[in-house]
């Protein structure tokens, strides 16, 4: 079901499977990783899916197993399997949060306010979670234009920050240097610290819920 | 016989942590492995005080912390090249690397600085309190998760434990200094092909230097730069410790213990596991270069390693 792997280094194989970041691509990784990650395979340390690729870190004293893996991976596409759980996640675009509205509102040739229904009125589909613990890349939003990066990225982006680069949305678990740019702010809360686990999977699914100042400050 | 130990920290050091085993299968929710930055000095710590390989023990940067026992006694070895002193009784007792020590109530430790090396490995016998350890094996610092919270020992912490008081004093003879060079080995990245041969022959030809602003999620080098001509960035994929990346500027950032799970720069080569250890003892302004070897010699060295480490207590000398 991938289109091609190589052995990066004597730990690990990247698995690819196309070049775009679309749904329908990331879905092929998600079924595999779920594959993967519920046979607890002893021989593998970490599996990391991302848009189109898997990185399988393994034991290299267990090399034969990880080379049967992926033979066996090569013919099964168990695209049903996916679980998706759908999460609604309550999102306050006010301007104090949307530190980057002037710059939206330019570049979609939109008034914030258009641009906050635009956002909120569509399912996101989490490609991966990553980078930091419970980080989660959201997609695809429904626009032909694409938003650059900051070009100066922020030394520090408030927790629960929502961030859009491109056709895709993050969500900052903490406060933490960032070059996305800034449309609101939820109390979400992404990632349980205590039982070291991610409130979101990839695979699942997300839709933003606007709601006003008053309740978002009520809700402490 | 097991007996209880406390220990103080009277100066925490300049970034001292708890470090174990690499977190595993946890990577797929932005939870990085962390672990010693050095584990080949941790490995041999431990096992010449026969603990598990990758047991727990105090990482300490450059600047080392002072300890006193409060109360019981403390088994302990320090692995690496690290200038530090015993305190007992009014006696200065100038320590020894890779020797065991046993202190008792009121013996401090002094642990000053690392030599012509960034890491060294504070090792001891018995058990922490379960309130430190938690169903992680390290510390992260960068995300506060795992051991002792992933906090960085701070001055006036305390930790409790067990220690077995059975132990034969001892010494590892072994030349450390063998196993460190600042010629690194490196397989090709996942895009090396976004360089030009001209960018790839300098990248194996010309010194780099490492950069002070290096730490547990990145080793920088500086002083020769790459620059990548197809793109500055890929679409973001999974990384393994030890990758080099080329961000946009040029100079390159090698992925250390505590690396985002995920990185969107392209990455130019990928360090043999074998050789990380070599790479993050260097100091900043120090030269280092890199040499291209394939995947058969990463794993023939991976083996040679291990085989080093299953045969090392034949190594240690038991002292009266």
């Amino acid at each position: 079901m991938f289109n091609t792997y190589i052995q990066t280094s004597e730990q690990s194989y990247l698995l690819d499977y196309g070049n775009k970041i679309d749904i329908n691509t990331n879905k092929k990784v998600i079924s595999h990783f779920n594959y993967i990650y519920k046979k607890k395979f002893f021989f593998i340390k970490n599996i990391t899916p991302s848009f189109n690729k898997i990185l399988i870190h393994f034991d290299p004293n267990n090399k034969k197993n990880v080379i049967n893996l992926i033979n066996k991976l090569k013919l099964i596409s168990i695209l049903d399997d996916i679980h998706s759980s759908k999460h609604i996640i309550q999102i306050c675009y006010d301007e104090e949060f949307a530190l980057d509205y002037k710059k939206i509102e330019k570049v979609f040739s939109l008034t914030f306010d258009e641009f906050t229904i635009k956002h909120s009125s569509q399912n996101y589909h989490i490609f991966m979670i990553g980078f930091m613990p419970g980080l989660p890349f959201l997609g695809l939003l429904n626009t032909k234009k694409l938003l650059p990066r900051l070009e100066n990225p922020r030394l520090s982006v408030p927790k629960g920050s929502v961030g859009i680069v491109d056709n895709l949305s993050v969500i900052y678990p903490n406060d933490s240097p960032g070059g996305w740019n800034i449309i609101g702010k939820t109390k979400f809360k992404l990632f349980d610290s205590n039982k070291n686990i991610s409130l979101l999977n990839p695979g699942d699914s997300v839709v933003f819920e606007i709601v006003t100042k008053k309740i978002f400050n009520k809700n402490d | 016989m097991i007996k209880k130990t406390l220990i103080k920290f009277l100066r925490s050091g300049l970034n001292t942590s708890l470090q174990g085993a690499p977190i595993n299968n946890l990577q797929h929710l932005g939870i990085t492995t962390s672990g010693p930055m050095d584990n080949f000095l941790s490995k041999i710590g431990n096992i010449s005080l026969d603990n598990q390989e990758e047991t727990l023990c105090f990482e300490i940067c450059r600047l080392g912390p002072k300890i006193q026992i409060l109360e019981g006694i403390f088994i302990f070895l320090i692995s690496g090249n690290v200038n530090f002193d015993i305190i007992s009784e009014y006696k200065l007792i100038k320590g020894r690397c890779n020797q065991s020590y046993t202190i008792k109530k009121g013996d401090k430790i002094d642990i000053k600085t690392t030599i012509n090396s960034n890491y060294g490995y504070l090792i001891f016998k018995g058990q922490l309190e379960d309130k430190i350890i938690n169903n992680l094996s390290s510390s992260i610092l960068s995300s506060s998760l795992g051991v002792n919270q992933g906090k960085k020992i701070l001055d006036s912490d305390e930790f409790r434990l067990s220690t077995i008081t059975n132990f034969k004093k001892r010494k590892l003879d072994i030349n450390i200094q063998k196993y460190y060079k600042n010629i690194i080995r490196v397989l090709p990245g996942p895009q090396m092909h976004y360089f030009k041969i001209k960018n790839i022959n300098k990248f194996f030809n010309k010194k780099f230097k490492i950069s002070k602003n290096s730490n547990r999620v990145g080793i920088r080098l500086l002083e020769n730069t790459i620059k990548s001509t197809l793109n500055n960035n890929i679409s973001s994929e999974g990384i393994i410790k030890g990758s080099i990346q080329i961000p946009g500027d040029g100079n390159p950032i090698i992925l250390a213990s505590e690396h985002p799970t995920i990185g969107g720069y392209p990455k130019i080569a990928s360090i043999i596991m074998t050789d990380f250890a070599k790479i993050v003892q260097l100091e900043e302004g120090t030269d280092v270069f890199f040499e291209a070897v394939n995947i058969e010699t990463a794993e023939k060295e991976y083996f040679k390693l291990k085989k080093l480490l299953k045969n090392l207590k034949k190594n240690i000398v038991y002292l009266q």
